[in-house]
């Protein structure tokens, strides 16, 4: 009797031993809703799967917190609570969760330049505790405003949307107006400074006259995209963003990265890092992959005719 | 054995086999290493070389890809076309960030970007650029690879369109070299990475090393593949950016200036040595055990008989010396025992004859110990009894009858001319006053005087039935049948007889006879020791009386008195009588001085010398005369003796005569009450005590006249002196008067003095003077003979003694032209003495040292030496031969007296010097070698006490 006992005791004290060895926690905050950001949160577990020892498991505590830099605050503090060894931060929740200096590291998935938002010394050795990747999300703008305008070629009135607190911004737009500006084409900036104020913004651009829209991707921007897609459609203006999802969502084109991919690459990080490297001494990395997504049926709506040199150029028609 | 043999068979075994595995795994661990060495390392090259295949034919299809577009006709396509083919040209190859097409005057033309607006005919001239110049002379151009944002690494290339074409530029992400590298597979844990020309790292499979710009130069093969490109550097051992161990290899791409390695963990590259050595080890343990088996079963088969065998031996050891091994290995070893078990037979045998040897040599022994036993109690007695033969003939007798398994025992010893009975054994008392009262003599008639005669063993078989055996009688009486006499002999005299008899008929064997031959000696022995003992006590005896007398000799040199007693009281104690005397004779008569005893003396009468008494005769004849018994004596002839005899009951008499110078002062007279001669040792004590009576006599006598005539001589010697004071006194008074006269005539105090009168006195004066010197020397001789000189003590100073003697001899000397000088050291102490004496000491020697040298110097030395003044004086006058230094101390002694008599001189003034130092309690010497000076040294205390005696 006792002899099972102590074998039973002995049996539990070893698999305990063993489940403790092998999961480890890591926290996730996003600033969307669950639904917007599941697939790229599919992808990043997918990336968590791939890069995980074979026996070892991964627990992901997942805060989607829509609150202000405070509510990040405190998702940080209920994650160490709960125990996690790192955090991963979604791209605008990285400025906040980064600030708030927690005590495991953090890996970011974040859209703008992290050298410029002073959460690291540089791509290659960003020297604090929070690595990751970066979404070059704003770089590739002029590129977006060159398909617009194979997309249009009589369009010279270009209108760009930002989120008026994301870093880095104002290089890449000044920047964005240099470039085009020698195509001939006159750029005009609105800055949304919440996302309440929008939909006057849009309407204003349109009013202005402008001919497309230029969503600048950023969390908040997504979120909103179908709402801004059909204020825009409904007065024939495209919209062309960085995100495969707006063109889903309606917009005429989008060009970026391909998020699947990064935030698969986010999975890699988060192991690297449990694995026991320094976020100081792992650098940043930027995509090498970008698609190019064309939405058909927009252009029909919309009475277009996409040259076939831009889509032979698509990594993805929506017929 | 044990199980020593057992192990170390196996032991050898082992370790044998162990060995050979040993020295086959190491040769074969040496070769597979350099061969495994070899391999990985060539291995790892071709892997290198591989390796950098695919990395060149990575960007070589890129080359291609661009090279399929760039066409020479292809620059005049419309622009739409160009853009296109440059779109798809990126669809297929992602690694292209951006196209740019120069036409043929190098002007830009078309740029297509994946990140940037795309530009047509800008038109920027880039005919200088390096991508443009570099692929118009070569068709192909590569840039040096550039990291965006410091971190993602970069190359640019340019492919020339044809010969009159114009150049497209591709931007190439190296990233997606990361594909490649990422794949190439070298072992298990190996990889592949890619070193750009400055040693930045260009393509890693961990990306993040590649971004962060990874300096790979301090990696020591790295910087020694950067340092010699163009040598083959050979592949080796280093370590990796982690610290592990590597086995390293590289390639390099020309086109591209790259280095691509190939490592691989020296662990893993070695896998296969290991691998080698634990099947060597399993296959050594497996050879051990064998071994193991293999020995301790050869050990088995080889022990096992050999206990059997050790078995079989102790059992034999045991005494079981019938045992018999059984081993049938058909070997040595079966030899060995059979071996064996021959030895045990013939031990068997050996052993069966030895106990009866053992046993006759045991009742041997038991016999031997016996007689040890009986010899060793004979000598035990002797040694008890050095005085009384007595007991040891008892001894002897008892012992030879029990030995030699007699009857009876008996000892006869040789005695007033026969043998007669001495000592007995087992003999009834009845027979045995029979024998004792039997004297034998040497002759045939009885078995005693039969071995007397004889001087050997003799045996007689059967005494009763024997027809020449004499004493029937005794045998008869005895009931004794066989008898045997063992002669007792020393230095050829037969002294006694043993013998021994037996009551029935068997003849003494001869080991029997060689016993009692054995007692007979023992017994000769014994008698020999009382012999010698008796001898050496009288000996002794003698000695001490001799010696006691002449103690008192030497004890009363002027009275003769005691020692006539000693003489009379030792002649008594030794010369077996019990009274002495001693007669001294005077003139015609005899003086009886001296008696001790219990008879009758008369001490100080005198009876007349004459030949009629015992004394007389002796003392007239000179010679000693003994009466063994007076009534023997011749009446008309000893006349006195009888007379004296009769008075004072005397029967014996022996007088020896007191001997000096030819005549007899005296005679010892030793009387006895009954007849008997004295012992010729007693008559030559006798005599030893009246030669020591005459030595006492006359030595008294010497001793007395010696006082009285050195007593006269004392009394005639003070005379003399005394008679010199008194005349060395008369004689000055007048000579004074003489000098003085003669001085005044001589200084014309009496008117002038004719010339040669003037010569005449001036002799007068100095006779005179000579003659007072010599007067004043023997006066003081005289005094201190006769006692008289009496030291003055007072306090002296040396200096000043020596200043004194030195002025006054100045003039001498320098007559003479001596050097006269003194060393006196300052600070001498004051002494005390007789200061004018010792002057005149010092200035007699200065005075005969100038006297005495004609050249050179004379010298007074002063010295302190030892609570002394050491005064010396050194001349180099003619020197003192060591026979004459002696003498000159002695009174009218000079050396050579032809010489001194020209120097004058009384001869007394070295006598009278000695005298006065000697008084002061010191000493003169003198030392010196003829010809070359003396030095006469006087020692006097410091502080002297007059020595009064000294003189005389």
């Amino acid at each position: 009797m006792k002899r099972r006992e102590l074998i039973a005791i002995g049996g539990a004290a070893l698999v305990s031993a063993r489940a403790h060895a092998a999961e480890r926690v890591v926290g996730w905050i996003s600033p969307e809703p669950r639904e917007t950001i599941g697939p790229f949160f599919k992808a990043f577990q997918a990336g968590l799967q791939a890069n995980t020892p074979a026996g070892d498991t991964v627990r992901v505590i997942e805060r989607h917190v829509t609150g202000g830099p405070e509510a990040m605050s405190q998702a940080v503090a209920e994650l160490q609570k709960e125990g996690v060894k790192l955090i991963v931060a979604q791209g605008a929740a990285t400025l906040p969760v980064v600030r708030a200096k927690p005590a495991v590291p953090v890996v970011f998935a974040y859209s703008g330049d992290p050298v410029v938002a002073g959460i690291a010394q540089s791509f290659a050795r960003p020297g604090g505790d929070a690595t990751g990747m970066s979404f070059m999300s704003l770089e590739l703008n002029p590129k977006r405003i060159d398909l617009v305008r194979i997309a249009l070629p009589e369009c010279r009135k270009v209108a760009l949307l930002s989120n008026a607190r994301h870093a880095g911004e104002e290089n890449e737009i000044t920047a964005t107006q240099r470039a085009v500006e020698r195509a001939g084409i006159e750029l005009a900036v609105w800055r949304s400074q919440n996302p309440a104020e929008t939909p006057s913004v849009v309407g204003q651009a349109l009013d202005a006259g402008a001919q497309a829209l230029v969503v600048l991707p950023s969390s908040p921007m997504v979120q909103q995209a179908s709402a801004i897609v059909s204020q825009c459609l409904a007065r024939k203006v495209p919209v062309v963003s960085g995100w495969a999802s707006v063109a889903r969502a309606g917009a005429l084109l989008t060009y970026g990265p391909n998020l699947n991919e990064t935030y698969k690459r986010v999975g890699w990080f988060v192991m690297r890092v449990l694995g026991g490297a320094q976020p100081a001494s792992l650098p940043i990395e930027q995509p090498t992959v970008f698609e190019l997504v064309i939405n058909k049926k927009t252009a029909n709506t919309l009475g277009l005719t996409l040259p076939v040199s831009l889509l032979a150029q698509a990594d993805e028609v929506i017929e | 054995m044990k199980r020593g043999l057992f192990l170390k068979y196996v032991v050898l075994f082992v370790g044998l086999v162990t060995a050979v595995l040993v020295i086959n795994v190491a040769l074969d661990l040496y070769f597979v290493y350099q061969e495994n060495r070899r391999a990985s390392i060539e291995v790892q090259q071709e892997k290198a070389e591989a390796a950098a295949q695919r990395i060149e034919s990575f960007v070589r299809e890129i080359e291609r890809q661009i090279g399929w577009v760039a066409q020479a006709q292809w620059a005049d396509l419309p622009v739409d076309q160009r853009r296109f083919d440059y779109v798809r040209l990126q669809r297929q190859v992602p690694a292209i960030t951006e196209l740019i097409q120069l036409d043929r005057q190098g002007r830009e033309q078309l740029k297509v970007s994946r990140l940037n607006m795309d530009v047509v005919g800008s038109g920027t001239d880039l005919s200088k650029e390096p991508p443009f110049v570099g692929a118009i002379a070569d068709g192909v151009w590569f840039g040096p690879v550039y990291f965006r944002k410091e971190s993602e690494p970069y190359m640019t290339m340019a492919v020339a369109h044809g010969r009159r074409g114009g150049v497209t530029v591709a931007d190439v992400n190296l990233k997606f070299i990361w594909d490649v590298v990422s794949q190439i597979k070298v072992g298990k844990d190996g990889y592949a990475y890619v070193v750009g020309p400055q040693g930045r790292l260009v393509a890693h499979p961990d990306i993040s090393l590649v971004l962060r710009g990874t300096d790979m130069k301090r990696l020591p093969q790295v910087a020694a593949a950067l340092a010699a490109p163009d040598k083959d550097v050979p592949v080796g051992d280093s370590i990796n950016l982690a610290g592990v161990s590597v086995l390293s290899a590289h390639a390099d791409i020309p086109a591209l200036k790259w280095l691509v390695f190939v490592e691989v963990p020296t662990r893993e590259a070695q896998q296969p040595v290991i691998n080698t050595g634990l099947r060597a080890l399993a296959l050594l343990v497996l050879g051990l055990l064998i071994a193991a088996g293999a020995g301790a079963l050869l050990a088995r088969r080889m022990v096992v008989p050999i206990r059997a065998m050790q078995a079989g031996a102790e059992r034999i050891g045991s005494g079981e010396l019938s045992h018999r091994l059984t081993i049938k290995t058909g070997d040595e070893l079966e030899a060995l025992a059979n071996q064996f078990n021959r030895s045990a037979a013939a031990l068997e045998e050996s052993y069966a004859t030895l106990e009866q040897r053992v046993e006759d040599r045991t009742r041997e022994l038991q016999e031997s110990l016996e007689q040890q036993t009986a010899t060793a109690g004979i000598l035990r007695v002797i040694s008890q009894s050095p005085t009384d033969v007595e007991p040891v003939l008892q001894s002897v007798a008892d012992a030879a009858a029990g030995l030699c398994r007699a009857d009876e025992a008996a000892v006869f010893l040789f005695k007033d001319g026969a043998y007669r009975w001495a000592a007995s054994a087992h003999i009834a008392s009845t027979y045995v006053d029979v024998v004792k009262g039997e004297a034998f003599t040497p002759g045939n008639d009885s078995l005693v005087g039969r071995t007397a005669l004889q001087g050997t063993v003799v045996q007689i078989e059967d005494a009763p039935n024997d027809p020449e055996y004499g004493r029937r009688d005794l045998a008869q009486l005895g009931g004794a049948h066989t008898l045997i006499g063992i002669p007792l002999q020393r230095e050829g005299d037969t002294i006694g007889v043993m013998v021994l008899t037996r009551r029935y008929v068997e003849r003494f064997s001869d080991q029997h006879i060689e016993i009692l031959k054995v007692f007979a000696d023992q017994a000769v022995i014994a008698i020999q020791n009382v012999r010698l003992f008796t001898e050496l006590r009288e000996s002794l005896e003698q000695q001490t009386a001799t010696a006691e007398v002449l103690r008192v000799i030497s004890q009363s040199p002027t009275d003769v008195q005691p020692v006539l007693r000693a003489v009379v009281g030792a002649a008594r104690r030794f010369c077996g009588a019990d009274d002495a005397m001693i007669v001294l004779c005077d003139n015609d008569d005899q003086l009886m001085a001296t008696h001790e005893g219990s008879m009758p003396a008369l001490v100080g009468t005198r009876i007349p010398l004459d030949r009629s008494s015992t004394t007389g005769r002796a003392a007239l004849d000179r010679q000693t005369i003994h009466v063994p018994d007076v009534a023997l004596l011749d009446p008309s002839e000893h006349a006195q003796t009888i007379e004296l005899a009769e008075k004072t009951k005397v029967r014996a008499l022996l007088a020896a005569p007191m001997l000096r110078e030819g005549g007899a002062i005296g005679c010892v007279l030793l009387r006895k009450p009954e007849a008997g001669a004295f012992t010729s040792r007693q008559i030559g004590l006798l005599e030893t005590f009246a030669a020591q009576a005459v030595i006492a006599i006359e030595n008294v006598r010497l001793f007395t006249e010696i006082q009285e005539k050195s007593h006269q001589l004392e009394v005639a010697s003070q005379h003399k002196s005394q008679f010199l004071a008194n005349m060395s006194h008369e004689l000055r008074t007048p000579l004074n008067a003489i000098i003085g006269y003669t001085e005044m005539m001589a200084d014309g105090l009496y008117g002038d003095v004719p010339e040669k009168a003037t010569a005449v006195l001036e002799r007068v004066q100095a006779n005179g003077r000579h003659l007072l010197g010599l007067i004043n020397d023997v006066l003081d001789l005289s005094k201190i003979e006769a006692g008289q000189l009496v030291l003055a003590m007072e306090e002296y100073s040396v200096a000043d003694m020596v200043a004194t003697v030195l002025s006054a001899t100045e003039s001498l000397a320098r007559t003479k032209g001596l050097t006269l000088g003194s060393d006196v050291p300052a600070g001498l102490p004051t002494g005390t003495g007789d200061a004018r004496r010792l002057t005149q000491v010092l200035l007699n020697l200065v005075g005969n040292a100038i006297k005495f040298t004609d050249r050179g110097s004379v010298e007074v030395r002063a010295a302190e030496v030892d609570g002394r003044f050491e005064l010396s004086v050194v001349d180099t006058g003619f020197g003192i031969a060591p026979e004459d230094q002696a003498k000159i101390f002695e009174e009218f002694q000079q050396v050579d007296n032809t010489s001194t008599r020209k120097k004058g001189g009384t001869g007394l003034g070295l006598s009278i010097s000695r005298r006065i130092v000697e008084l002061h309690g010191g000493r003169i010497t003198v030392e010196s070698d003829v010809g070359k000076g003396s030095t006469f040294k006087v020692t006097v205390p410091i502080n002297a006490s007059a020595i009064k005696e000294a003189a005389q």
